[in-house]
């Protein structure tokens, strides 16, 4: 057995020995190996007693020398883990810091935690904003939808008016064949008399009770729609504020009330109609706006970072093209779309992108572009001609009207509107309440002058001859007071005896057209007038004896042979027939005083 | 001897201990405060995906919803088109105003022809400084009963509405002046008696887009 070594402090070494043993047990003697262990183990203890023998044995410089030695050794460890543990706290000190700034991303080309925090936070906000908008977008074009709804409905149709008169009667068709046909006696809203057969007004019944369940269905969808919308709207204030005049005049009506349409709901509905006009203004606009808006963003949220060069370069001139759209200016949907088209988005590798940017554009290989740029364009030009059109029946003269109002005045006097404050005029101006004293018998209206030429004549029997021309002053007081007319001028007061004793009196004025909605001092004035003539015509009523009106002898003929000396007796009961009216006659046991007695009774009468 | 030197290795092993305390008391204090804001910064990034993730939902949704209405609109954008189309067309269209005049004629009038239209002369379309339409001057002449005269005029003063439906929709006319005349009344009554009307009509119609783009291009 070779002599082991031994270290420093006279530990034996213990190598040859384990070498040996593995040798041996290489060699698979294992008889030998455990020998060797129990030789070897003996040995073990044998050195360890000697060992602690001999360090006893040490002298004592070298001992401390040693001892000194590993104190220092001890020392130096210390140092060594504060060192390291130092170290480690300054690196995860650094480390935590470096991560957060962007050192390690930048190396490592990842993103930094802050830098992400950031940009998913402003990506969040972006989300909101286009959430918001889309939101805001969504109602803006339910809006325009409902008041395009809201203005296709036509309540002003005569059907819808039509009424079956009550007491009507039936007289024979004026027509060249002689048909035994019965005609009913209509009055159509104009106040003009229709004669229509039993069949006719049956079809026209059925014709409005289709029309007014259609229209009725189609008003109970607008205002359901109404009700969604205005509720979803109420956290949108300026919408709200546009939205305010159109609810409450829509919250107003009754689709399924029984007189469908009655006058209350055809005035809330045209109050309504107003209100979405000026609404559909501003609308069309916003609308047209967040479309353009939508287009350019979805042109810049193409994310372009790793795409081709030829992809970028795409983008890039799609975005510069549509950029350049403006609402405001229509030509820059032109030079928009002229350069778009010369784009050419084949080349795009990246099918994402190109279904991003076929949304935005349309896809040049389909024959129908139905693209978000392609509807903008349209509406753009839509928005300049709707105006124009806008603009051109704003300017338009209803010709209809101003003939039915010149009418209504030759007949009533001025019209009842402008008298409001409560008191009915028209008992005090019934210039011609039975249309048989005045007849129009010619227009002739020009639009770029405003004016009108009126003729007619007014015919009445020779007792008229007294009143002949206060009518006439009446009458045009009457059309100076409306307020569809101004300025009556070219007037001449004279008057005729025609062989039947009839007095004539020519009708000749022009009149300038005025707007309804702009007050007229004038029209004021004689409304004024007419109210002084309405009070003092009170007080005639007042002093009129009744009783001494049944003493006065009446009679209504067309014969001309009873009309000079006639005295019947009035007993108390006026026949009327039609065919007699236009030739009614009154005398009276006075004469002089009978025009006016006549009249005063015609007027209470009428009221 | 002995003792002197487990006291110096013993104080070795607790300022060890003490270093390595204070040390690691120091990487934490140093770190800790960075660590939290770490796990903190995670957590909102973590919050946030959460959130955007909503937000993308919820944009979808609303997106779908625009997108539907944004189909609704380009419909009612291209029937707009064509009701402008028929209210100013492109040209002027004297032979489609002849056809829906004598058509509106012939529905009023009956087997009495209680309305006729008589003549209808076009003028040449001029076009006015500062407007971007052309106007087509029409003279009409009709020969009719009030009430159906009065109709046909109605009939024109509703033409061009733009809120009308697609096939509803008629070529914009603007009655300038009105001539109206009783014939003669005769022994007829109100309802039956003869009225000539002479009617200035005007029509209008536009420049093609394609015109207004040259003419933009040409700017």
């Amino acid at each position: 057995m070779p002599t082991d070594s031994k270290d420093p402090i006279g530990k034996p070494k213990k190598t040859s020995f384990w070498r040996k043993l593995s040798e041996k047990q290489a060699a698979g003697s294992e008889s030998c190996l455990v020998n060797a262990i129990v030789r070897q183990a003996e040995k073990e203890v044998s050195s360890v007693k000697n060992s602690q023998f001999s360090f006893e044995r040490i002298p004592e410089k070298e001992s401390v020398e040693k001892e000194k030695a590993r104190v220092k050794l001890a020392n130096a460890r210390t140092l060594l883990w504060f060192v390291i543990i130092v170290v480690a706290g300054i690196w995860l000190y650094f480390f935590t810091m470096l991560h957060e700034s962007n050192y390690f991303h930048a190396k490592f080309g990842k993103e930094n935690l802050i830098t992400e925090f950031n940009r998913k936070t402003e990506l969040l906000q972006q989300l909101r904003t286009d959430n918001r908008d889309t939101k805001k977008f969504s109602k803006l074009l339910r809006v325009e939808n409902l008041v395009n709804r809201v203005l296709a409905l036509d309540l002003e149709n005569p059907i819808l008016n039509y009424e079956r008169p009550e007491g009507e009667q039936v007289i024979p068709r004026e027509s060249s064949d002689d048909s035994s046909e019965t005609l009913l006696k209509t009055t159509n809203s104009n106040g003009e008399v229709i004669y229509l057969s039993e069949a006719e007004i049956r079809s026209l019944e059925n014709t409005r009770a289709i029309r007014v369940e259609f229209i009725s269905s189609a008003l109970a969808e607008i205002l359901e729609e109404a009700k969604i919308l205005g509720e979803e709207i109420k956290t949108d204030p300026e919408i709200e504020k546009e939205l305010a005049a159109l609810l409450t005049e829509l919250a107003a009506i009754n689709p399924q009330e029984k007189n469908f349409p009655s006058a209350v709901l055809k005035s809330h509905f045209a109050a309504a109609q107003s209100a979405a006009k000026n609404i559909l203004r501003n609308v069309k606009n916003a609308n047209l706006e967040n479309l353009v808006t939508d287009i350019k963003n979805q042109s810049w949220a193409i994310d372009t970072n790793e795409v081709s060069e030829t992809t970028k370069e795409v983008v890039a001139n799609l975005q510069t093209s549509l950029d350049k759209l403006s609402p405001q200016r229509p030509n820059s949907f032109d030079i928009a779309l002229g350069e778009i088209q010369a784009l050419d988005i084949t080349k795009i590798s990246e099918n994402k992108i190109f279904q991003k940017i076929v949304r935005i554009i349309g896809n040049p290989q389909k024959e129908k572009n139905d693209s978000d740029l392609l509807t903008a364009a349209i509406i753009v030009h839509n928005l300049g001609r709707i105006n124009t059109i806008n603009d051109l029946r704003a300017e338009r003269i209803v010709w209809s009207s101003v003939i039915e109002q010149a009418e209504k005045i030759a007949r009533l006097g001025a019209d009842l509107e402008r008298d409001t404050g409560g008191i009915p005029l028209d008992a005090s101006r019934d210039i011609d309440p039975n249309g048989e004293l005045v007849t129009l018998l010619s227009y002739s209206g020009k639009s770029r002058s405003g004016e009108i030429d009126l003729r007619g004549q007014a015919l009445g029997e020779s007792a008229y001859d007294q009143k002949s021309f206060t009518l006439l002053a009446d009458l045009i007081d009457a059309f100076e007071g409306s307020a569809y007319f101004k300025d009556v001028s070219g007037f001449i007061f004279s008057k005729d005896e025609d062989r039947q004793g009839r007095i004539s009196s020519p009708l000749n004025i022009k009149l300038a057209l005025q707007d309804p909605a702009v007050v007229d001092s004038r029209d004021i004035e004689k409304t004024e007038w007419l109210k002084v003539k309405k009070v003092d015509l009170e007080e005639d009523k007042k002093n009129i004896d009744i009783e001494a009106l049944k003493e006065i002898d009446f009679s209504f003929s067309n014969d001309s042979a009873t009309k000079k000396d006639s005295n019947l007796k009035f007993e108390g009961e006026l026949t009327t027939a039609e065919e007699t009216t236009e030739d009614w006659h009154l005398t009276a046991k006075n004469d002089s005083e009978s025009v006016y007695v006549f009249e005063a009774l015609r007027r209470i009468l009428n009221n | 001897m002995t003792k002197y030197t487990t006291r110096l290795r013993q104080g070795a092993n607790i300022r060890l201990g003490i270093t390595v305390i204070i040390a690691a008391l120091a990487a934490v204090f140093m770190a800790w405060p960075n660590y939290q804001k770490l796990i903190k910064t995670h957590a909102n990034i973590f919050e946030l995906d959460s959130q955007i993730a909503d937000s993308e939902l919820e944009l979808e949704s609303e997106r779908d919803q625009y997108r539907l209405l944004k189909a609704k609109y380009s419909i009612r954008a291209e029937t707009d088109q064509r009701i402008i189309a028929t209210i100013l067309p492109e040209k002027t269209e004297e032979t489609k105003i002849i056809r829906e005049l004598e058509k509106k004629a012939n529905e009023l009038t009956g087997s009495d022809k209680s309305l006729v239209l008589e003549s209808v002369n076009f003028g040449k379309a001029t076009s006015i400084k500062d407007v971007d339409y052309l106007i087509l001057p029409i003279k009409i002449k009709l020969l009719g009963t009030k009430e159906k005269l009065m109709t046909f005029l109605r009939y024109l003063e509703k033409t061009g509405n733009i809120n009308s439906d697609d096939d509803e929709a008629t070529r914009l006319l603007d009655v300038k002046d009105v001539s109206m005349k009783i014939k003669d009344r005769g022994s007829k009554t109100e309802m039956t008696e003869e009225i000539n009307v002479e009617l200035a009509v005007n029509a209008y119609s536009l420049p093609s887009l394609e015109e207004i783009a040259a003419s933009n291009k040409a700017k």
